[in-house]
């Protein structure tokens, strides 16, 4: 138990992050966090050495939180769905408040307000680094889907910021 | 190019994954495009924010706390492997569940599985006065089923040492209230072990006697669990 004591020790950290950044919510995250470690008790002696243990266990993290999110039924949004709210065009003369500065909290707060699979993409792309063809593997969805949902995110986002912005 | 196919495209061109002669049709209208130019110059700040400060991750609210509860789950499957595998299924699932329950839930399911364990105890004993649950004569000899029990009440006895040993230390924390209930159930599933064992003293074959034992145990068990984690 020591030295499984010492493997939560030096990741748990990254673990929730990963869960937080995904959900938005910090007792899921928390719950979550707890049930990769637990299937990290259970599976740890099918690691078998052939990636980082670091990516092995990020991979089983991402697993547990999609798995997390089809339990609950949440919808991985679709770019050819009808009804998809459309991505507002900005013009010149539209909003004349510039993005404030980004900053971490601002940002989590605006990531946390993101619809799951926008937040999924984007956790995983720009936060995590994961190329798109990666993406699309862990998600189940095309290459095509993975590059619109981020830039979907990201167009979202940088409302949200500005919103946030407005508000102060 | 139109501001629709230009903020379309920005994206990719912040990742640099546009090919040379999109990316220099791209740049000539963001040089004449404000609107657009904006666009790209915020995603671009996202975009490099995410970058500069990937690998710093925020600890959870209360890290300790997180690991006795995965310790918790963990020991409960290393030290109860025999316990657990008749009922792996559904014990495995119920304690991966996530409980929230306030001190009144609480103490209505404790409540709830004393009556459960009193009535059924009522019923079985008054079929088995009308005879209708009397025992099949015992196949097992005497020593085996006596050995069996000591077994039974040595491999719990472990089990509940661990558990209460926990309580114990959480019992502080505890209002009067929550001490009151949890007091009020271990002593009535104390009772139903004492009144078994003695029964079980005066005739080791009554397997009636042993299966209650047993069901008091596991509630035993499954309380000091539950309390443990509060």
């Amino acid at each position: 138990m020591g030295a499984f004591e010492e493997l939560y020790q030096r990741h748990n950290r990254r673990v929730y992050s990963l869960c937080l950044r995904m959900t938005g919510n910090v007792s899921e995250a928390e719950d979550l966090a707890q049930e990769v470690f637990i299937q990290l008790f259970r599976k740890i002696g099918s690691f078998r050495g052939e990636s980082a243990f670091t990516t092995w266990l990020h991979r089983l993290t991402v697993n547990q939180v999609l798995m997390h999110f089809r339990k609950r039924g949440v919808k991985m949004e679709q770019t050819t769905e009808d009804g998809e709210t459309p991505i507002q065009i900005v013009k010149g003369t539209e909003n004349p408040n510039a993005m404030p500065v980004v900053d971490r909290i601002a940002l989590d707060k605006a990531i946390s307000q993101l619809p799951p699979g926008y937040r999924t993409v984007f956790t995983l792309h720009d936060i995590e680094g994961h190329e798109h063809e990666e993406i699309a593997r862990m998600l189940g969805c095309s290459v095509g889907t993975s590059k619109s949902q981020l830039h979907k995110a990201r167009m979202k986002l940088r409302g949200l910021l500005r919103q946030q912005k407005v508000k102060e | 190019m139109n501001c629709e196919k230009c903020q379309e495209l920005v994206g990719e061109l912040v990742d640099g994954a546009l090919s040379p002669e999109d990316e220099s049709t791209l740049t000539l209208h963001l040089e004449e495009c404000l609107a657009c130019s904006e666009v790209r110059n915020d995603l671009q700040s996202i975009v490099s924010f995410c970058q500069s400060h990937r690998g710093e991750y925020s600890a959870p609210p209360n890290e300790t706390a997180l690991w006795l509860r995965i310790r918790n789950v963990i020991e409960t499957e290393v030290q109860l492997p025999a316990t657990a595998l008749p009922a792996q299924g559904f014990w495995s699932r119920w304690m991966s569940r996530s409980w929230e329950l306030s001190i009144p839930q609480l103490a209505a399911s404790a409540a709830a599985m004393v009556l459960i364990v009193s009535l059924g105890t009522t019923v079985l004993l008054r079929r088995w006065d009308n005879g209708a649950g009397k025992a099949p004569v015992a196949t097992l000899p005497n020593s085996d089923a006596a050995t069996r029990v000591r077994d039974r009440m040595r491999e719990q006895q472990q089990a509940m040492d661990y558990w209460n040993h926990r309580v114990e230390a959480n019992k502080v924390r505890w209002n009067q209230q929550m001490r009151d209930t949890f007091d009020r159930n271990v002593k009535a599933l104390d009772e139903t072990v004492n009144e078994r064992l003695n029964e079980l003293n005066r005739n080791p074959h009554d397997e009636f006697s042993e299966a209650m034992l047993n069901a008091a145990l596991n509630d035993k068990l499954a309380m000091l669990r539950d309390f443990s984690d509060l």
